[in-house]
């Protein structure tokens, strides 16, 4: 079982180290081969919304970055993790970044599922875990609950199963059993 | 009353960008002094937010409209609001209302709910009073056109704007009404009847150009990342 974490963890000088080290250990004890790619300080541009991915050069991002590579890596695991440090309910913009540029994965044609209009998928892409560290600006509750919600949007724009765990930043045994539970919640890859 | 409208969009010819015009002009017609910003890019100094804080100052009020990227706002908008976040008490007392305007491709109210929600709790951090969202779905054929040459693919947009520029220069929240009128689907026809035209149209382009939709370019071999 493959998990790639793509991580701005990073940002939060305070708590992120902490994290994401909790994140690679309750992965590598379920039996996943670990691998984190920092987008923070990966070569990601933002999306410019060029659409050629979709009718030009259909399946292919036409930007020469990072990207490419993490495209591959996406595909090939089983579980993709976001962990990120909460702004405003949200991804920070980091790990969004990383996000936007996710439409190759998809078609440019539609299906409707959940009874909403979404791309088609293009792979069978991997489950989704959204990790939020809750500092600074975020309030734990509202924010958090947010965040499950995002992450379960995501979820339903990529067809794939998700769930998140959100937790405090330096309580790292409330981290872990965050995580745990979530994980535990992911049945396809439930080990 | 001094309102500043942030166009959240960085592509040249944006239906943000048509959005956000639209409300800056409606705004001037109900007599509002308006002002119109758009978010810089990715990289920008921290010269360029210098202006919108100078700005933020002295308007009594802030329409953000913003496209729905993967049910959220893109990258460079999240990144002014933490940039503004972190710059906040340069402020000082200035404490403007903010009004949030999303739009999307899809026609579902829930695919803007969670970009909504974003904007919300930044208000809510910077202290500012929410005075609420309103969605529009189906923008995408606009294609960046200002509003009143896109002809049907607008209508819904040039109907429901009037209401938001209204309600945002009485100084008051979003009418539930407003904001109903906003959600309606703007397809005339059902969803599954628009998800098969709209692909038919798309595979008979791939076919003529020789492309190959369903290219699968990124599978295989994962290379090593920085």
């Amino acid at each position: 079982m493959r998990a790639l974490v793509l991580s701005a963890l990073a940002v939060d000088e305070e708590h992120g180290a902490a994290t994401l080290d909790a994140v690679e250990a309750t992965l590598r004890e379920r039996g996943h081969d670990v691998d984190t790619v920092d987008v923070a300080a990966a070569r990601v541009a933002p999306c410019t919304g060029c659409g050629s991915c979709g009718l030009k050069t259909p399946g292919r991002c036409v930007v020469k970055d990072d990207m490419q590579g993490i495209f591959r890596k996406i595909v090939a695991s089983d579980v993709l993790v976001l962990a990120t440090p909460l702004r405003f309910g949200s991804y920070c913009a980091e790990v969004k970044k990383a996000i936007d540029r996710f439409q190759p994965l998809m078609l440019p044609t539609y299906v409707v599922r959940n009874g909403e209009m979404h791309f088609r998928g293009r792979y069978e892409l991997p489950a989704l875990l959204g990790v939020g560290l809750v500092s600074g600006v975020a309030a734990a509750g509202a924010d958090g609950d947010a965040f499950r919600f995002l992450v379960g949007r995501l979820a339903v724009n990529i067809d794939t199963p998700h769930a998140a765990a959100v937790f405090t930043g330096g309580d790292a045994g409330r981290a872990r059993t965050e995580l745990e539970r979530a994980l535990d919640a992911l049945p396809e890859v439930r080990r | 009353m001094n309102v500043l409208v942030i166009d959240g969009s960085r592509r040249a010819k944006s239906n943000t960008g048509a959005i956000a015009r639209h409300v800056h002009a409606q705004l001037q017609g109900l007599g509002v002094v308006a002002d119109l910003w758009r978010v810089p890019r990715w990289d920008a100094s921290a010269d360029e937010l210098d202006g919108l804080l100078e700005k933020l100052k002295t308007c009594a009020a802030v329409v953000l409209v913003a496209p729905v990227y993967l049910d959220e706002l893109p990258a460079v908008t999240q990144r002014t609001l933490e940039r503004l976040y972190t710059r906040r008490a340069e402020l000082g007392d200035a404490v403007p209302r903010l009004y949030g305007i999303a739009h999307s491709g899809f026609p579902e109210p829930v695919q803007r709910e969670a970009e909504l929600r974003t904007m919300e709790l930044f208000a809510g951090a910077m202290g500012w009073p929410w005075q609420g969202g309103v969605g529009f779905g189906g923008t995408s054929p606009i294609d960046g056109r200002p509003l009143e040459e896109a002809g049907m693919f607008s209508k819904q947009l040039r109907a429901c704007l009037p209401l938001v520029a209204g309600d945002v220069a009485a100084g008051r929240p979003f009418s539930p009404e407003t904001v109903a009128r906003c959600d309606k689907s703007p397809f005339p026809m059902p969803l599954r009847a628009m998800v098969w035209i709209v692909n038919s149209r798309t595979r008979k382009t791939a076919r003529a150009e020789g492309l190959d939709l369903e290219a699968r370019v990124y599978a295989g071999a994962a290379p090593d990342v920085a």
